[in-house]
């Protein structure tokens, strides 16, 4: 996602990427200002969700990012890291609120909130 | 490319089915879309899927809108490009060859439920557009990503879609799902 004022809520993302080079993702937000990445899911893919550097006022909240990647490829393939939520932005630059994660970088994790609704209420 | 309403019966390509249908006062005129695609669809008034598309477009989108305040309707099918089914790509992306290009229009969106997949290039793409949406489309197998939106849009509303096995393998094409 590029581009300001946007918004993903309630989709499901799986098994995006290939492992090398380790850049893909479930959900990522490349530059822009003031976007909503909000109750989503990331399972299975190269990584999570990724904020990358350009991106300023990045709202991440009340996500499920588990299992970044899966366990075959972060044990078996050489030079893949890949993880649940990875924020490269700069301090401050993303909040982060109620996702639920195993694995992170420079982002909170595990941050669990027992009333987590990944999906769209009713869907 | 082609205007949508222009396509005709006595229209090249036989397998591409596009009708006109009065679909009453609120919707206003819509066209429908089935078969395969051999040039640019451009939506130029609400359209929807009629049956499964096969696109065979190379250098330009499978479908663009052509005007703003419209919607195109998936209607339950299936669009499918070029692609590789189990690999996507077959090496590196062809970054024109995307499956729905918003083309610069504003407010627009594309109603699910139905399948973007295999293409060499973003399933859906959203590209000098301000206020469009897309909700309840399943993409899958495309070379870049599933859903992207790009440096020129904005407000743009991505909801309850689902995105599985999208990416490339070529370095510099950084992308996945959404």
């Amino acid at each position: 996602m590029q581009g300001n004022t946007n918004s993903l809520r309630w989709n499901e993302t799986t098994g995006n990427g290939y492992a090398v080079p380790n850049d893909d993702f479930g959900i990522g937000v490349f530059s822009g200002d003031n976007n909503l990445v909000e109750e989503n899911t990331a399972y299975g893919n190269t990584n999570g969700i990724i904020i990358f550097p350009p991106a300023t006022n990045t709202r991440v909240r009340g996500n499920v990012a588990v299992g970044n990647p899966p366990l075959q490829q972060s044990t078996g393939v050489p030079g893949t890291a890949g993880v649940d939520i990875w924020d490269q932005s700069a301090p401050g630059a993303t909040s982060f609120d109620k996702n639920i994660c195993v694995t992170a970088i420079n982002a909170p994790c595990p941050n669990l909130a027992p009333s987590q609704v990944p999906r769209k209420p009713g869907s | 490319m082609h205007n949508a309403r222009g396509w005709t019966g006595a229209v090249v390509v036989p397998a591409l089915t596009i009708a006109v249908l009065l679909l009453g006062a609120r919707d206003g005129r819509a066209e429908d879309i089935s078969g395969t695609v051999m040039r640019t669809v451009m939506l130029s008034e609400n359209t929807r899927l009629v049956a499964d598309v096969t696109c065979r477009v190379t250098g330009g989108p499978c479908i663009a809108f052509g005007a703003p305040n419209i919607v195109l309707a998936l209607n339950g099918f299936t669009m499918t490009g070029q692609a590789d089914p189990d690999t996507a790509c077959k090496g590196t992306p062809t970054s024109t060859d995307i499956g729905i290009s918003t083309n610069a229009q504003s407010n627009v969106g594309i109603r699910g439920p139905g399948v973007v997949q295999r293409f060499m290039a973003d399933g859906i793409l959203f590209m000098g557009t301000t206020r469009g949406w897309v909700q309840n489309v399943t993409t899958t197998t495309n070379c870049m990503s599933g859903i992207r939106i790009n440096p020129t849009s904005s407000q743009i509303s991505v909801e309850s879609n689902v995105s599985v096995r999208n990416g490339a393998s070529a370095a510099g094409f950084t992308c996945g799902g959404i």
